[in-house]
């Protein structure tokens, strides 16, 4: 890998240089950059009236439409979601997503279940007590797609503390979680990171990882069941690793400066980790070191919504419905969000490619595992993001309540709900060419019959 | 059910009569099989033993917990970035290699440096090498010599060795028996590296090895002598104290965030708030490693469950020792002090002390337990109710209804009623009272502890309430209900199957013993020392699952 740290912060629009150029450009010709995916979660959901938008009076709770984004001023965007203003063209707002199957599923608490449903569409499976998968989640099934094998299949990140898994291999395989950007900055950059061990040479390492499979190979006959569907498992891992080894170091690529360590206060760390996380997801795409990422955020910290010392999920997530305060508080918090990934989308514009930039060719989907803090599903408030989109961009799609799901709510059973999350699944799969027509989940019980989960969202294609 | 106890002790959770857990299969149903993956811990302590040297231990992504621990199978499926992570994990322990004890060679002196590596591939790898892996290791280290350097293909060999299955994996094969039991017994080897990772997170030490290469570890006699040795080693200290950290979740108070106007009025700045709340943190956390290790492998007069959870022997520092209600600077006893890091290497000193005995008794009054199941401004009775339900009886209730949660009460100051009043009245429903009856009652008897384990006197100016009972329980606080707790048959078990879980990695089945195992610890006053090395005799533990053997 050819580090050269005045490159990457030209490439970033931040050097006096624009002589970058994109691995993809510069070694295979014209072809056409690669897609890339991110999906981003956050918690506790929206305050649906500070986030949700009725530009120019756009109208009818109970009606299909949406409404084009581009001639709106900033003050026409509601608050929770005005900092993605700036990128309003490249922006599609879901208004009425709901997490339906999570509402049906009776086999943990809601938090577990959201996490669960979001991104994989299915019913969460209870190992001895673990809150697993049945199968993998959006993130991982469009990965195993489009992945180089000489490159990283996908990052897995947090920022903050977590312990529930959001993305998972496959069934009961979740994937763990970094948090740190100095460890993602190693696995990405430090093949070359210049501390010069000679034991590093991809060569030398490949002969270590062959005997390492070589190892496992020996041994596989001598087990039988889930021992040895584990170390198949891990045997696989160890193939993937060696033939990318090679690719990773291979790769012409620019990096970034090595992250500091997260600092003590946890309104300080949690900025720190996003800003590292941000900077390295965008070396990785232009180098194209990976294609898909995924991001769970944990709660935002008291400090950083001027609320030092409380506790964001308890005091005030839960308090939504009925204390305007908190419902001020989580709308700001959603606010956040949105002032971080509009952080995100503008590293990415700012990278050129092609003809445009990286975000062109890159899908940010920004999701929750809840519809609101006192723990509904319905209107799960869902932002997707960049020009790797199949469909136009540059809107806000209105979905009624439509589906014949009772649904809990803090104002009551609802007897209909909004469009289940599923469909945005396949929207998402077939944007990276996945075949099939559903994911997850493939029919719901509704009170009017059997519903099939096929296809995409309605408006949106 | 179990006859030798009392059928109904209490009311648990949710109305239901409480009576010692019972694990759900049938004694004919077999172990699952499992094959479990070295700890962080426990990658990190082989190799710093193996290499005889300081080793930076490394960080790996982190590992999901099931019911609150890690090192369990189910949670354990492999990852790329764990990948990722042995991968360069191994490469930094190889730079230990020139300086270490175990490569006492000449850099140059390919002879020597080979025969190390086969000598550490055999300790690391816990059994001696067969001719095959011996062959192979050796090919690897020539080849690399060959394209490298002796002392290079040495790290290499070491990286190769520490990414092999037989380092990462506790590859249990058995010794078939010719019958068809539901479990094979472990061959000596096998034994010695479950031994010595349950009780030191770490290979077999020399003399272990010495009794498996001669066989006699699988006598009886044998292997309950050596676990006596192992647990009256230090070397015990680290994984006993593990597991307790995991069983009281000792890692949420990094998690702890009290309003600062409420607790901390002192640190008027935002630096000094974040100096007190971390110092306090790492100080609340080695006080409960340090009360763990006292009490149940120093403390000759301790060492049971029931001192674990009445004893008033313990360590605190100068953010927490006035909140005991003990000072700080008096002669305190006459045990030798710990320290703690605190922020920006500052050294603090943890001092022993006697704890108010009418105050405090037992490892759930310690500040960082209290303080970790707090809100920011209030004491979560909830919480602290949870955790003697779930943690001490193994009888979590049911996740509320849709929609409770959302009446919780906010959590500020309130001159009209008590943190107690406003829970009491917030879940009355008919919907939350089944259970919270027993979780509330249980998590008020805590009320004198405030939202950072101080002692209170009244709860922001209104009297404290912290009587209760539940079933046949009675209790005036928490030094009362911590009592009752230490003499309660259902603790014990849930302890004690807790513990076999750990030791096993997975959830223990019928055909494991867990009833004799609680039996024998009951009848043993609860000697914890006791009850691990009976989990060592179990036949559960010499021996793994007939399923899915050779």
């Amino acid at each position: 890998m050819i580090l050269d740290r005045r490159r990457f912060l030209a490439a970033l629009g931040l050097g006096a240089s624009s002589a970058f150029l994109p691995w993809g450009r510069s070694l295979a010709g014209p072809a056409a950059p690669p897609k890339r995916l991110v999906m981003i979660s956050t918690n506790h959901g929206a305050w649906y009236d500070g986030w949700a938008m009725r530009p120019g009076g756009a109208g009818g709770e109970d009606q299909r439409w949406e409404v084009p984004l581009g001639g709106l001023g900033s003050e026409e965007f509601s608050r929770s979601l005005r900092p993605l203003h700036a990128f309003r063209d490249s922006v599609t707002v879901l208004d009425g997503l709901c997490l339906t199957t999570a509402e049906l599923d009776r086999s943990s608490f809601r938090h577990d279940k959201g996490r669960i449903h979001m991104w994989t569409g299915r019913e969460a499976v209870d190992v001895g007590g673990a809150i697993l998968s049945g199968g993998p989640s959006i993130d991982q099934a469009v990965a195993q797609a489009i992945a180089r094998p000489d490159r990283l299949p996908s990052l897995v990140l947090s920022v903050g503390r977590k312990e529930k898994a959001i993305s998972h291999a496959g069934a009961r395989h979740p994937l763990p979680y970094e948090g740190d950007p100095r460890r993602v900055y190693e696995r990405l950059f430090g093949l070359a990171d210049g501390s010069g061990d000679p034991s590093e040479d991809p060569a030398l390492q490949a002969s270590v990882l062959d005997f390492a499979e070589l190892e496992y190979e020996a041994l596989l006959p001598r087990l039988g069941g889930a021992e040895r569907e584990r170390l198949e498992q891990h045997r696989d891992l160890v193939r993937d690793l060696e033939i990318r080894l090679g690719g990773m170091a291979a790769a012409e690529c620019e990096a970034p400066p090595v992250p500091d360590a997260l600092p003590e206060a946890s309104g300080a760390a949690y900025t720190a980790a996003w800003d590292g996380h941000v900077q390295l997801i965008a070396a990785a795409f232009a180098c194209d070191l990976t294609r898909v990422v995924s991001v769970t955020f944990d709660d935002i910290p008291g400090d950083l919504l001027g609320v030092p010392g409380v506790a964001v999920h308890e005091d005030h997530a839960h308090w939504v419905w009925s204390v305007p305060d908190s419902a001020e508080l989580m709308t700001d918090y959603q606010a956040l969000h949105a002032s971080q990934i509009a952080g995100l989308l503008a590293a990415l514009a700012a990278i050129p490619e092609g003809n445009g930039s990286v975000l062109d060719n890159t899908l940010v989907v920004w999701g929750n595992e809840m519809g609101d803090g006192a723990h509904g599903f319905d209107r799960v408030p869902v932002v997707l993001a960049g020009g790797a989109q199949a469909w136009q961009t540059g809107r806000y799609l209105h979905l009624p309540r439509e589906v014949e799901v009772p649904l809990w709510g803090p104002q009551g059973t609802l007897p209909y709900t909004g469009i289940p999350h599923q469909h945005l699944l396949v929207d998402v799969a077939r944007a990276f060419g996945l075949e099939g027509d559903t994911f997850g989940a493939e029919e719901l019980a509704t009170a009017g019959g059997t519903r099939r989960l096929q296809g995409g969202v309605p408006l949106l294609t | 059910m179990r006859r030798l106890l009392p059928l109904l002790v209490l009311v648990a959770a949710c109305g239901e009569p409480l009576t010692i857990p019972q694990v759900p299969k049938s004694a004919a149903d077999p172990a699952p099989a499992v094959v479990l993956r070295l700890t962080e811990a426990e990658y990190n302590r082989a190799v710093a033993d193996l290499l005889q040297t300081d080793v930076a231990p490394w960080r790996f992504p982190p590992e999901f917990a099931l019911d609150g621990f890690t090192g369990r199978f189910a949670t354990q499926a492999p990852s790329d970035a764990l990948l990722e992570e042995l991968r360069l994990a191994a490469v930094a322990a190889s730079t230990a290699v020139p300086d270490s004890p175990a490569f006492a060679c000449e850099d140059t002196d390919a002879d020597c440096l080979r025969s190390a590596l086969l000598a550490f591939a055999d300790r690391a790898w816990r059994r001696p090498l067969d001719e095959a892996a011996a062959g192979r290791l050796g090919a690897l280290f020539d080849d690399l010599a060959a394209a490298s350097d002796p002392l290079l293909a040495a790290r290499l060999g070491v990286q190769a060795v520490l990414q092999s299955p037989r380092f990462l994996y506790r590859i249990e094969l058995g010794v078939p028996t010719g019958d068809d039991g539901a479990t094979v017994p472990l061959d000596p080897w096998e034994l010695a590296a479950r031994l010595s990772f349950f009780l030191w997170d770490t290979v077999p030490d020399e003399p272990l090895r010495a009794l498996a290469a001669d066989g006699s570890l699988t006598n009886p006699a044998v292997l309950e002598t050596q676990a006596r040795r192992m647990l009256d080693d230090v070397r015990a200290r680290d994984a006993v104290v593990a597991f307790h950290r995991e069983w009281l979740d000792v890692d949420g108070i990094d998690a702890l965030v009290p309003d600062p106007d409420v607790h901390f009025p002192e640190a008027d700045i935002e630096d000094a708030y974040i100096r007190a709340i971390t110092n306090t943190r790492r100080v609340m956390k080695a006080e409960i490693d340090q009360y763990v290790t006292h009490t149940l492998l120093v403390d000759p007069s301790a060492g049971s469950l029931g001192d674990l959870l009445t004893s008033t022997t313990a360590w605190v520092g100068p953010q927490t020792a006035a909140g005991y209600g003990v000072d700080y600077d008096s002669d305190g006893i006459d045990l030798a002090s710990v320290w703690v890091e605190g922020l920006a290497e500052e050294q603090i000193e943890l001092r022993p002390v006697r704890l108010p005995p009418e105050q405090r008794a037992g490892v759930l009054t310690l500040a960082g337990v209290m303080a970790a199941r707090s809100h920011a401004v209030h004491p979560s009775p909830v919480h602290r109710g949870l955790l003697v339900l779930d943690r001490l009886l193994c009888d979590r209730p049911e996740n509320p209804p849709a929609g409770a949660v959302s009446q919780a009460p906010p959590d500020d100051v309130d001159a009209e009623s008590t943190n107690r009043e406003r829970l009491a009245a917030a879940t009355s429903s008919t919907d939350c009272v089944g259970c919270h009856a027993s979780i509330n009652a249980l998590g008020f008897a805590f009320e004198r502890y405030d939202a950072v384990g101080r002692w209170r006197e009244d709860d922001f100016g209104l009297p404290l309430d912290t009587t209760g009972s539940l079933g046949t329980l009675a209790f005036d606080d928490a030094v009362d209900l911590s009592a009752e707790l230490a003499a309660l048959d259902p603790v014990h078990a849930c302890y004690a199957e807790r513990w076999l879980t750990h030791a096993l990695g997975r959830a223990p089945v019928a055909a494991d013993g867990p009833d004799a195992l609680v039996d024998g610890f009951l009848v043993d006053g609860g000697d914890v020392r006791g009850l691990l090395v009976a989990i060592v005799m179990s036949e559960a533990f010499r021996g793994r699952s007939a399923e899915g053997a050779p």
